[in-house]
């Protein structure tokens, strides 16, 4: 950003992206005012680890707690087996490299919503997503060969966990979509927030928003980055010493700071 | 390849996507020449992607699918390339139509996505007609080795107008 001559600016990031966002604004560059992310990072660090070891929910979980805890217990025990792949033997996908209904189908087998829409999409239902969506990413890895190069960026990531608080301290705003992962409660999602303001609910969402409710995202993104904006201009000379205990972020919805 | 000096390597050069027709038809040679395994023995997806949606996608993307499309769309777009700890990183820069407001409040937008929105296509198209000049051919360029496939950057008119001082609440 800097190359390009920009001396502010906000990011915004869902899936990879939304861990890359809140890695930034851990890094908290004085550039960054402000992120926004659609896949927030919420869960507790001990939540994240029972849930990775299917363990059942704790007692003391609310409603949304307890919803998130069991989605988030189905990505890890059945819906991300791509995930573990790529993280302890990329460069053995040969296949996925090799023929191109091979690396199809390994897109097409992200989470379990998105492939249930998907499936529509193929058997000629109407989504708002459309084939040409879904086949311009896939195309676009195969022609540039880049599918392994592209799975081995879970090898690199050593394990970290993707959803767990990551330690946010610049302003933050967080969107929560129902179809995602998990829907982020915002009791997760303020914690360490101490200026949090409504986290709003998408009317519908997608694991893979950037394809199937860009408009909705842009338009909440758009919100919650200039408050998270705003509120870093006014904050800018504190921003850094303050204490935020963790932010977490996951998918979508919008936290007004 | 031509040598480069780290200079010129993380030097923002401008970059346009033409991939070719051979490409192109290799892929659907593949794709047609797909060795498939027999069908899933459930009658839902709980042991994966399922042959059915599998094999429509493959009819589609070898006889319908157009890759000159999103191509066109990309190559309308603002693009360029630069290398960041050793790494090419492709990005689709798109200044914003308020110049002013942008100065004024120095304030600016990052968006990291793993795919093209139409949104960006849209603030694109208004970008292009302004900023022609950043939008230049590179022979040769057809692909981009990068991990991170778009690095995207809008300003304001890409996520809305000039910030305002709006009261938090309902967006």
């Amino acid at each position: 950003m800097k190359r390009l001559g920009y001396t502010k600016f906000v990011a915004q990031g869902g899936d990879w992206g939304a861990v890359i966002t809140e890695l930034m604004g851990v890094q908290a560059p004085p550039e960054l005012l402000g992120i926004h992310t659609n896949m927030p990072n919420v869960i507790p660090l001990d939540i994240d680890g029972l849930a990775f070891s299917g363990k059942p929910a704790p007692a003391n979980l609310s409603a949304d707690e307890k919803l998130a805890y069991e989605r988030l217990s189905f990505v890890y025990a059945k819906g991300i087996g791509y995930g573990f792949q790529m993280g302890l033997r990329p460069q053995t996908l040969y296949g996925i490299a090799d023929s191109p209904v091979g690396l199809a189908a390994y897109f097409l087998d992200h989470d379990a919503r998105s492939y249930e829409m998907i499936a529509r999409v193929f058997a000629g239902g109407n989504e708002g997503l459309t084939r040409d969506d879904v086949l311009d990413n896939i195309t676009l890895t195969w022609l540039t060969n880049t599918a392994l190069s592209g799975a081995r960026l879970y090898w690199e990531n050593k394990g970290a966990s993707f959803f767990a608080v990551k330690g946010v301290v610049v302003p933050t705003a967080v969107s929560v979509f129902p179809d995602e992962l998990y829907p982020a409660p915002r009791s997760w999602a303020e914690r360490g927030v101490s200026q949090a303001d409504p986290l709003q609910q998408g009317r519908q969402g997608r694991a893979l928003c950037g394809l199937g409710t860009a408009t909705t995202l842009l338009k909440r993104g758009s919100c919650g980055l200039q408050i998270a904006a705003l509120v870093g201009n006014r904050r800018q000379r504190t921003r850094r010493s303050q204490v935020f205990e963790t932010l977490a972020i996951r998918k979508e919805g919008v936290l007004s700071l | 390849m031509t040598p480069t000096t780290a200079t010129d390597k993380t030097a923002i050069r401008p970059f346009r996507v033409n991939v070719p027709e051979t490409e192109l038809t290799e892929l659907r040679r593949r794709i047609n020449a797909t060795k498939w395994p027999e069908r899933e023995t459930v009658t839902d997806a709980s042991q994966g992607v399922q042959l059915a949606t599998t094999q429509a996608l493959a009819r589609y993307w070898a006889t319908e699918y157009d890759w000159r499309k999103i191509e066109a769309k990309m190559n309308a777009l603002p693009q360029f390339i630069t290398e960041i700890d050793g790494l090419d990183i492709h990005f689709i820069h798109v200044r914003s139509k308020h110049e002013n407001a942008l100065a004024a409040d120095r304030y600016a937008r990052m968006a990291w996505l793993d795919h093209r929105t139409d949104e960006g296509h849209r603030s694109a198209d208004q970008s292009h007609r302004t900023r022609r000049k950043c939008v230049r051919r590179v022979p040769g360029r057809g692909s981009v080795d990068a991990r991170l496939r778009f690095f995207r950057q809008a300003d304001h008119d890409w996520l809305g107008p000039p910030p305002t001082l709006r009261v938090p609440g309902p967006c």
